[in-house]
């Protein structure tokens, strides 16, 4: 089975004379026509995974455009130890080269503004249209820069979310780095659901390690929590006892009293109780899916797009699979991992329908690592399986406070060899 | 696994190791004892055992060296198939691993095993 593709096939069908005249053939929902073209919206763990699964497996028979505006992917899984010195940017940004050189998916370079379903349809930035026959929609998530009080997409070029990783993950890392000895940071973190549950706490681990290594002895960092309790905690607070004594406080809404304003011009944050003053502020808002998925009316009241168990196919329209963040996947947590193995389910599904691949029963999984210090790593993960028209948890399992020293080595170190795993699985 | 490493030559060689699938895992028995295995069931175990591995790839570099995570790949499948068989009994411990394998069958471990065995080298 060669992915290299002949010259026709990667020609880019959009609008135009081609785009005209297939749309004027009679189509029928994924018949095995000589050429089936699925659209893939978004280029992240979800996106590129389903991308590259389809068109490997999907032969000539399967036309795979993937619209995505970046020429290279940052993963937000990671950035936390981009946050920590860990790693460099470039070691958590990829580029598609693989996935249009070796396997033959179209990448369009251009932001997906809308989605017609009734004339199958994707607008792009340019104007332009995509048809489809099956579209594959990974947005991710949206940032609701609206709902903090003084919070706006100008507020977060001085306090950063960094929770949709790139330049935002530069500008809290540089500002990070900037800080004196003696700083106070300030972090909100949002209610479930969102995107990487213990994202914001690894964070919070990565943060005070490169300030313990930039020789900070008194900077401090202030966690003003919007829920009561969060993933893995008792993990994270014994690792905040054990590796940053005395610089990490976490408050829940019972302490701090709920967020007010922040201002990003005095860098302050206003609770119920105080106004605090801050030398660093990462405001991590809540979020819903991605504009275009809801735009599109895929999804129901929370903001998130249903799916079916077995397939990842929208509830809404059967032309439709959601993978990933915006997607409502029962059990399974927002994250890379989750969207990859949802990926891989769905291309399942789509070639198996086109009679191209047989159908095999979907199992999904995913653990999240958490990196807590050198050489100490925590995991949370599970196996999930379609029950009653829900992805349920078969199994789950989480790392011990009382785990030895080498077990954590260990598991750090599978978080670092996993990245590498994913990343070939995403990108080729 | 990249498309370098799954191209030309490679899958032709692969469908040997699958064929071996067939007799040794009694995987569609009933293909193997009328003594018939066809060009299509046999795609179809080739399918089964890359959408399998396509599992494993979430964490595992198939075919190439990888940090902190053992190589599942070029392994002799007797190995693969008793390691995976302990961690689906307990009696290997890593918590992943433990909930992964415990929804494998022995046919499916068995496929994994030689499909895996004949991955090498990137």
């Amino acid at each position: 089975v060669t992915n290299r593709l002949s010259i026709s096939r990667r020609r880019m069908l959009i609008a135009g004379a081609a785009t005209a005249g297939f749309l004027a053939a009679p189509t029928h929902y994924l018949r095995a026509q000589a050429r089936t073209r699925i659209v893939v919206v978004g280029g992240g763990a979800g996106g590129a995974t389903v991308a590259r699964y389809l068109a490997r497996d999907g032969g000539e028979q399967v036309e795979v455009i993937l619209v995505e505006p970046k020429e290279a992917f940052t993963t937000c899984f990671h950035s936390n130890l981009y946050l920590g010195g860990v790693k460099d940017f470039d070691d958590i940004t990829h580029g598609y080269d693989r996935l249009t050189g070796d396997y033959g998916v179209e990448h369009v370079r251009q932001r997906a503004e809308a989605v017609d379903r009734d004339a199958r349809e994707v607008r792009l930035a340019d104007g332009q249209t995509v048809s489809y026959d099956h579209l594959i929609l990974s947005p991710g998530i949206e940032v609701l820069y609206d709902a903090i009080e003084g919070y706006s997409e100008d507020a977060a070029q001085v306090m950063p979310h960094a929770w949709i990783a790139g330049e935002q993950t530069r500008i809290l890392r540089d500002q990070l780095m900037a800080l004196e000895d003696g700083a106070k940071i300030v972090m909100i973190v949002p209610a479930n659901p969102y995107r990487c549950p213990p994202g914001p706490y690894e964070r919070v681990c990565m943060m005070a390690m490169a300030l313990q290594q930039q020789g900070h002895t008194s900077s401090r960092i202030l966690v003003l929590d919007q829920k009561e309790q969060f993933s893995k905690q008792a993990l994270f607070e014994q690792a905040w006892e054990r590796h940053y004594p005395g610089i990490v406080e976490w408050q829940p809404p019972l302490l701090h009293g709920g967020i007010g304003a922040v201002d990003a011009d005095t860098l302050t944050v206003e609770t119920d109780l105080e106004t605090i003053e801050a030398d660093l502020v990462n405001v991590i808002p809540p979020q819903l899916a991605g504009r275009i998925a809801r735009d599109a009316g895929l999804a129901n009241e929370t903001g998130y797009c249903p799916v079916l168990a077995d397939t990842m196919r929208s509830t809404i329209d059967p032309r439709v699979t959601v993978l990933g963040d915006a997607s409502i996947a029962g059990d399974m947590p927002k994250s890379g991992f989750s969207a990859n193995s949802q990926a891989k389910v769905a291309a399942n599904a789509i070639l198996a329908e086109l009679a191209i691949k047989p159908a095999f029963p979907a199992r999904y999984a995913n653990t999240c690592w958490s990196m807590l210090a050198e050489d100490d790593g925590v995991s949370v993960g599970g196996v999930y399986v379609p029950q009653d028209g829900r992805i349920t948890a078969l199994q789950t399992f989480i790392s011990q406070p009382d785990e030895e020293f080498p077990v954590r080595r260990r598991t750090q170190s599978e978080n670092i060899g996993w990245y590498e795993a994913i990343i070939a699985d995403m990108f080729g | 696994m990249a498309g370098g490493r799954e191209s030309g030559g490679r899958e032709s060689e692969k469908k040997g190791g699958m064929m071996r699938i067939l007799f040794s895992a009694g995987f569609l028995v009933g293909v193997v004892a009328a003594g018939a295995a066809t060009a299509e069931t046999d795609d179809e175990a080739l399918a089964f055992a890359r959408h399998m591995a396509g599992e494993c790839a979430s964490c595992h570099l198939i075919g190439v060296p990888q940090p902190g995570i053992p190589p599942i790949h070029g392994l002799d499948p007797a190995r693969l198939v008793d390691i995976v068989a302990q961690y689906r009994d307990g009696t290997r411990q890593h918590r992943l691993m433990n909930a992964i394998a415990s929804n494998y069958t022995d046919e499916e471990i068995a496929t994994l095993g030689e499909y895996l065995a004949d991955v090498t080298g990137r």
